[in-house]
């Protein structure tokens, strides 16, 4: 694995997760084992409370292009005896699926900026997120189905929190992939944005949150962002 | 009323109110979408009939050219609203329902009441071929390629959440997954 494929660093009392990965961000066997190094060290950092919030962003040009199917397929049948003996999902798959959906439990704003493709469980992490903001390059999808599975991440769970069952069902049962314009007309992404915008408004975004001195959960995200739309800062 | 199947749904033409289409519920087969057509349906609908479609096991389509014909008590009974026009934000109500047809941002944005179509809660189709066509060919393009097994499993994770919330889809997911994942490597070590 790379030292360098995840980087957390500090931005204003903002922690910013880079991902760098090979292959822009591919999600490898090799990818998955930093992710879950990296996760677990914002989860411990989380603790502190003294963060403002979380940016989540690619390193390049690319969000992350998602899973290596083959390697997905290949992982996945050797977890299929225990799941035949336990008739529970395996265990190392609900390890994974912490450090995705764990996200959108911290007691801070969380904001991927989404750039290039960011696609199958990379638009998991996305949609785990409480905020998306898109540049004008990206392209977005949950393809999974269309390689005869499903997004397991949290894809199908979240996309119906943010974008609706009206849009998840198309989202999800589709497989196809969407820009960013059109993330942004059924509210999968919070905001579109010009070509490298994209961090700056998710500080933005983050630092009115911390301004208020409220609590933030979850349940409270779009609330937040509708307020720090009325503000009109831009 | 007439029943028509396709690859992974069922399509309702005729339906002159939703109480005909529960009276006729056992002659709807076991297709995971439903998609009526309603632009020649009566806008009423009993308890007895909301109460079951709110709880069927299959996605429901609702497709009407003119969507504000329809209260938005009938309209939000369906998981899928197509139509030809949006629908007006005055005529919806910011509820719960609403939060879960259309997404925590859409309910913000009319909770807001600065928003003249309710966000998020029609799909609005091009009627270049005809609004009903244009209907069919929706959910022909988004269950094209899948194996009615494979969609039943896709619907059932989304209808999860219907009863259970997040965590039911969470849950759904995962099992979905691997049972996916089990069809597949089956298939592979048939071929």
């Amino acid at each position: 694995m790379n030292e360098k494929a995840f980087v957390i660093t500090e931005d204003d009392g903002i922690l910013v997760l880079t991902m760098q990965s090979e292959g822009n961000n591919l999600m490898t066997a090799s990818f998955f084992e930093g992710y879950e190094a990296a996760m677990a060290e914002v989860e411990r950092l989380a603790s502190e409370k003294k963060w403002k919030g979380m940016i989540i962003c690619g390193g390049g040009r690319h969000f992350s292009v998602g899973a290596d199917v083959e390697s997905l397929s290949e992982r996945s049948s050797k977890e299929l005896p225990e799941l035949r003996s336990t008739g529970q999902s395996p265990e190392g798959h609900h390890r994974q699926k912490h450090f995705f959906t764990f996200l959108y439990d911290l007691p801070f704003p969380v904001v991927s900026v989404v750039t290039g493709f960011c696609i199958g469980s990379g638009s998991e992490i996305a949609v785990n997120s409480h905020f998306r903001i898109a540049e004008k390059n990206a392209r977005i999808g949950q393809p999974e189905s269309t390689f005869g599975i499903l997004p397991a991440l949290g894809g199908i769970a979240r996309s119906i929190t943010h974008t609706g069952m009206q849009n998840a069902f198309d989202i999800v049962v589709s497989g196809e992939l969407f820009s960013a314009e059109r993330a942004g007309e059924f509210l999968w992404a919070n905001e579109v944005v010009g070509k490298k915008a994209g961090f700056s408004r998710a500080k933005q975004l983050i630092n009115f949150i911390s301004s208020t001195g409220e609590e933030f959960t979850a349940d409270k995200a779009a609330g937040f962002y509708r307020r720090f739309l009325e503000t009109g800062e831009v | 009323m007439i029943i028509q199947n396709h690859n992974g749904f069922t399509e309702i033409t005729g339906c002159k109110a939703l109480g005909e289409l529960y009276a006729e519920r056992d002659r709807l087969g076991d297709m995971p979408v439903i998609l009526v057509h309603a632009d020649d349906m009566e806008n009423s609908v009993s308890e007895e009939t909301a109460a079951w479609l709110m709880d069927a096991p299959f996605i429901t389509v609702i497709a009407a050219e003119n969507t504000g014909r329809f209260s938005y008590g009938l309209m939000s009974l369906f998981d899928v609203r197509l139509g030809g026009n949006p629908y007006p934000a005055a005529s919806a109500d910011a509820d719960e329902r609403y939060r879960f047809l259309c997404g925590d941002t859409a309910y913000e944005m009319l909770s807001a009441g600065k928003t003249e179509n309710a966000p998020n809660f029609v799909t609005v189709l091009s009627d270049e071929e005809g609004f009903s066509a244009a209907a069919v060919s929706y959910l022909e393009h988004i269950c094209s390629g899948r194996t009615s097994g494979q969609l039943s499993i896709l619907t059932g994770c989304l209808k999860a959440a219907v009863k259970g919330g997040t965590e039911a889809v969470l849950s759904a997911e995962s099992n979905g997954f691997y049972a996916l994942m089990a069809q597949k490597t089956e298939e592979q070590s048939d071929e």
